[in-house]
């Protein structure tokens, strides 16, 4: 076909930060298709040097207002993992619970806010309002619960305050897992009508094979906070050699960097997680996959939000069977660290590197910290999952358009946006981006 | 001056027959967005009046302000409807943004459309226009100005009540 389109998305909305969609085609050639990301840095690494090992945690999660938690808890592992420090099991099992909380809020969040008006032919959200009532009350109450069951445990429900290297400051009572447990128990028809609702609605068809990574481990959880690198290529690689995974380079059209590990790209996220631990998922939320028709090996990207409701499932599941354990075993209120800067040295310190890698909403995020002997951070690396996306991305749009070149412009433009916000990028966080350039078709 | 008080909001922020609930939304970290906190952060509940700081999350506190039966609903947020800074204005239904400042929050029109519903209330929106909303935590002078004036209204209409 011999026709001439030009895109020129600028900046794309309903995804985190500014980017860019640029596409040109001519003649029926495609001459041009990228993601740029025209965020500035933030120099996040660079503001770590000289703090303490134990307020790291406090700064990085300001990288991200929805991965305040992943940032955190990957913070708090590079740490341990430096100073050699392995924290107990309830510890562990808080902070699963922590995690559990952020991976629903931010789905739910990305699901109905920035995904289902497109799937429901509308611009935004607000006019679901007026056309879909129940559905707009059902996302206010998911995400009011998970904020406030975020809150109960870390202090509030955005920048944790409680989570700290060694363990937690607070620890919940008895009284704080009822609550919990009620609020979470108290949700499964609103997850339950989530589903049903999914089931309804039609992704856009598209298949592209790619390298799916994420955490993975011998034992039979379906691993968030804990693993090694793996990959659907075979990669098997300890966290600790995370950059034999990213191999970032720099392209001229992005501030955030771009990664490839096997091949010429790679994905990380929902469904790179549920393409590698499918089999470790919980009963519920494999029978959620049944009903949404997604199993691994999927190949289409859109599919990524059906994964994340997959996993919202997981862990709305798992949130109540820790809470339970929790329940059954007790708190120990003894393990509470005090809050500071370890200033008893209660914790040894020693000079070390460490890596944290933890699963976020929108796939593997990487923290590597060197520190001194007094505990001072001397140098600092953060891999977002958003940079490690780009290049997939941009992998993607290359042969999307092609496919569908024979749909008006607008058709073709709104279908770049939904594969971009397929990945529910957070270009801030990457360095920030999204905008769709059409340049001649 | 640009930040006195109208008549229709003077009355607002009268007692009413029935509870008033005023919400007051914004970022502190957002100069001055923090205007809402501000402002409730120097009121007191009394036996007409619920002071709610629902901060940057508003769609949290839907139900805790309808659970209250108020008679009047307030909403007081930074409102950038090209007034000069610290003006005070009455938003009204139509000119409730859509869109949100950030992609993850909800748009306030939302709120205000849920608010109605699940009250009986009247349901107001007092705007103030900021000078600024880049990062930060203080207040320029012309809304922290307008602000006190609203403090200062509403201290002495609900104090007296």
């Amino acid at each position: 076909m011999s026709r001439n389109v030009k895109v020129n998305v600028e900046y794309l909305t309903r995804v985190e930060g500014h980017g860019n969609i640029v596409v040109n085609v001519k003649d029926g050639k495609l001459e041009e298709c990228r993601l740029d990301i025209v965020e500035a840095p933030r120099f996040f690494e660079g503001m770590l040097r000289g703090r303490s090992i134990f307020e790291a945690q406090h700064i990085t999660s300001r990288i991200c207002g929805i991965c305040a938690c992943g940032h955190t808890l990957a913070s708090i592992q590079a740490g341990e993992d430096a100073l050699g420090l392995r924290p107990s099991e309830q510890t562990i099992k808080l902070r699963k619970l922590l995690l559990h909380q952020e991976m629903l809020d931010s789905h739910i969040l990305h699901i109905y806010l920035l995904v289902a008006p497109d799937l429901l032919g509308v611009k935004s959200f607000v006019p679901l309002i007026d056309t879909h009532h129940k559905v707009v009350r059902r996302a206010l109450r998911m995400k009011k619960t998970f904020n406030d069951v975020c809150d109960i445990l870390v202090g509030r429900h955005v920048h944790p305050i409680s989570a700290i290297v060694g363990g937690f400051t607070k620890l919940p009572k008895e009284k704080d897992l009822d609550a919990m447990l009620d609020m979470l128990k108290g949700l499964r028809p609103d997850m339950e009508a989530t589903m049903e609702l999914l089931s309804t609605l039609k992704f856009p068809g598209f298949e592209r094979e790619t390298e799916y990574v994420a955490l993975v481990n011998d034992a039979d959880e379906y691993p968030l906070l804990e693993g090694d690198i793996g990959s659907t290529d075979g990669l098997r690689i300890s966290k600790k050699d995370y950059l034999k995974l990213t191999n970032e380079f720099v392209v001229p059209h992005s501030s955030a960097k771009h990664a490839k590990a096997s091949r010429e790209s790679y994905m990380v996220g929902a469904l790179a997680r549920l393409n590698l631990n499918y089999k470790k998922l919980h009963p519920r939320a494999k029978k959620a996959a049944e009903l949404l028709k997604i199993k691994p090996i999927t190949t289409n990207p859109f599919l990524n939000t059906a994964a994340q409701a997959v996993e919202c499932v997981h862990c709305l599941e798992e949130s109540i069977s820790i809470l339970e354990d929790l329940k059954e075993k007790g708190v120990n209120q003894d393990e509470a660290i005090v809050v500071g800067l370890n200033e008893k040295g209660t914790i040894p310190v020693k000079a070390g590197n460490g890596v944290g890698a933890v699963e976020v909403p929108r796939g593997i995020l990487f923290h590597n910290y060197e520190i001194d002997k007094d505990g001072k951070i001397v140098n600092a690396d953060c891999v977002i999952p958003t940079g490690q996306n780009l290049n997939n991305i941009e992998h993607d749009m290359r042969k999307l358009v092609p496919e569908i070149l024979d749909k008006k412009d607008e058709e073709i433009t709104l279908a770049m946006e939904m594969l971009v916000r397929a990945y529910d990028p957070c270009i801030s966080c990457s360095a920030h981006f999204l905008d769709v350039k059409f340049v001649n078709r | 001056m640009s930040n006195l008080l109208t008549a229709e909001i003077d009355d607002l922020l009268k007692p009413a027959a029935a509870l008033t609930v005023i919400i007051c939304v914004g970022n502190t970290l957002r100069s001055d967005d923090g205007v809402g906190p501000y402002i409730a952060s120097y009121l007191s509940n009394s036996k007409l009046l619920a002071v709610i700081d629902a901060g940057y999350n508003p769609e949290n506190f839907i139900g805790e302000a309808a659970g209250l039966k108020p008679g009047r609903i307030v909403i007081i947020d930074a409102a950038d409807f090209g007034g000069k800074a610290g003006e005070v204005k009455v938003i009204n239904e139509g000119d409730i943004p859509g869109a949100s400042l950030s992609t993850h929050a909800i748009p306030l029109k939302v709120i205000y459309h849920i608010l109605k519903e699940d009250t009986a209330s009247e349901i107001k929106f007092i705007g103030i226009q900021p000078k600024e909303v880049r990062h930060g935590e203080c207040l320029s002078p012309e809304v922290r100005a307008a602000a006190d004036k609203i403090i200062t209204k509403i201290k002495k209409e609900f104090t007296d009540a």
